[in-house]
């Protein structure tokens, strides 16, 4: 298992969502090896390639019925610090703020 | 002028039924859909499509839906959001999260606050459950609508597939216009609720959801709580399944969700090894921890409806950061563009000059932006790990007025 997706600060979304064409497919930028469908999550998610786009069926969300091997230790490390028990902005820390004021 | 049949815009195939039949409605644009599933062995609307259409015309007086003999192509003329109180039966083909998702987006804009009464199946693997709308889409439209006054979302009976059984009450107060809404802080999460449902099975598969579910998110953080909600006799729906529904809260309250359900009895050993509850429970976490990673101020069911509301709004500002664009809403700005000429404003977050971010700092008061102090020292020799790259969206209303209202 391997985190499939790596950010790619390149990705030009005005032009993905914007630009003539893209509604068929998902511009070079964002396709990554795999094909995928949708960019930027975690987990990738593929579709079946040979249907056009105005013959999806409407839902949501992109179903996730593969099961991924998941290893908690990978994905912690790159969320850690959503969570308040995580490191925080150094303006907002409160340990930092108290020793800027000792200065 | 123009007449009516050159102002119809037209539309190919099933996809995006839903967001074409919302953006037609509020601009009051017909549209007529060719192709509809025309190359399969079963061509046409599906039940679950007419049925929407169904629930369409309750919610609206004076509108016309025309279909040919085939069911593969539709003309929709949209008449006036009347509201007020409905009922309706949902076709057990799709769970109604299908339907109450469309119902969102049009639900502040009627002409009397709506009561809507949704009956069918409450779970399942392929729509937003309505566990899941009620927690993501209600801080949303709280955000909006300026308060939750007359919000209210009750599920009364929970329904799996394939017979359903379920039913919800969603109530909400029409508005004469939406507020702007400047959301740029993500804000730390701060706790995680949840809740276990089970239908006709045994009641310890709910605590069986909890216990793995709890013991894996614990390692993030300690305020963890998830609910039982085991119905019984007609409460609990005519058929078996069971399933998870998680939310992660955050200070500035953005909510962040994901889940997993059971497969229904009719397809079990067709598509996955999701039966066991300790499965499925990892699986409703995991997802969890993607959309945590992938998430702005709002989580990927959000992205599309927050975009609506910035859009259907007053002539002013709103400003929203979010994680990567899925292909829905996606989809749904390039419709936006189509039916309301309305262009978002779409940054990288990370490449905003500093200057700008610190000015959306004093606006909001306080800001997430995950910039780092180039005068850092100490340990910290890496960024935050708050996930993906974020997006800033911006946009200006178009204006929009319920007219209906008025009227009153």
């Amino acid at each position: 298992f391997a985190i499939s997706y790596v950010p790619n600060k390149a990705i030009n979304w005005t032009r993905l969502v914007y630009e003539k064409g893209n509604e068929d497919v998902l511009s070079e930028e964002a396709d990554s090896k795999n094909n995928n469908k949708e960019v930027g999550g975690l987990f990738s998610i593929s579709k079946r390639k040979t249907i056009n786009v105005n013959d999806q069926e409407d839902y949501t969300l992109m179903k996730q019925n593969d099961k991924h091997n998941w290893n908690i230790d990978n994905i912690s490390e790159l969320i850690r610090d959503c969570f308040v028990t995580g490191k925080w902005e150094k303006e907002k820390d409160a340990a930092n703020l108290l020793a800027e004021d000792d200065e | 002028s123009l007449l009516p049949y050159e102002m119809t815009l037209q539309f190919d195939g099933c996809a995006y039924f839903r967001q074409r039949l919302v953006l037609s409605t509020l601009s009051c644009q017909s549209i007529k859909i060719k192709n509809i599933r025309s190359q399969e062995n079963q061509p046409g609307l599906r039940d679950f499509e007419v049925s929407l259409l169904h629930l369409l015309e309750k919610l609206t007086n004076g509108s016309k839906v025309e279909i040919n003999a085939t069911g593969t192509s539709l003309y929709y003329a949209p008449g006036a959001l009347i509201g007020g109180s409905i009922e309706h039966e949902c076709s057990l083909q799709r769970s109604i999260g299908y339907f109450l998702e469309f119902v969102l987006y049009m639900a502040p804009f009627m002409k009397t606050a709506l009561e809507l009464r949704l009956k069918g199946v409450t779970n399942d693997r392929d729509d937003p459950s309505v566990d899941l709308i009620k927690y993501s889409a209600i801080p949303i439209m709280k955000r909006f609508l300026g308060s939750d006054d007359g919000l209210e979302f009750k599920i009364n009976k929970r329904g799996a597939k394939p017979n359903g059984g379920g039913e919800i009450f969603f109530r909400c107060p029409t508005k004469m216009k939406l507020r702007p809404c400047q959301w740029t802080d993500v804000g730390k999460i701060k706790r995680i609720r949840g809740v276990a449902y089970a239908m006709r099975v045994s009641p310890s598969i709910a605590n069986r959801l909890i216990e793995t579910a709890k013991g894996l998110l614990l390692k993030f953080l300690p305020d963890v709580y998830i609910y039982v909600d085991h119905q019984k006799g007609i409460n609990a729906g005519l058929s078996p399944g069971y399933g998870l529904t998680l939310a992660a809260e955050t200070k500035n309250g953005t909510v962040i969700c994901a889940e997993s359900c059971s497969i229904p009895r009719a397809e079990e050993g067709e598509t996955t090894t999701i039966t066991i509850p300790e499965e499925l429970a990892k699986e409703a976490v995991f997802k969890l921890l993607d959309e945590i990673y992938k998430a702005g101020v709002v989580d990927s069911f959000g992205q599309s409806l927050i975009f609506h509301y910035m859009a259907l709004n007053q002539a002013d500002v709103s400003k929203v950061i979010t994680g990567p664009l899925n292909s829905y809403s996606m989809q749904y700005l390039r419709y936006l563009k189509q039916f309301f000429q309305i262009m978002f404003k779409i940054e990288n977050a990370k490449e905003l000059p500093k200057n700008v971010t610190e000015k959306m700092e004093e606006e909001t008061n306080e800001s997430d932006e995950e910039k780092n102090d180039d005068d850092d020292n100490d340990d910290d020799d890496d960024e935050l790990k708050t996930g993906s790259p974020k997006i800033l969206l911006t946009a200006i209303g178009i204006g929009y007025h319920n007219l209906t209202k008025t009227l009153i």
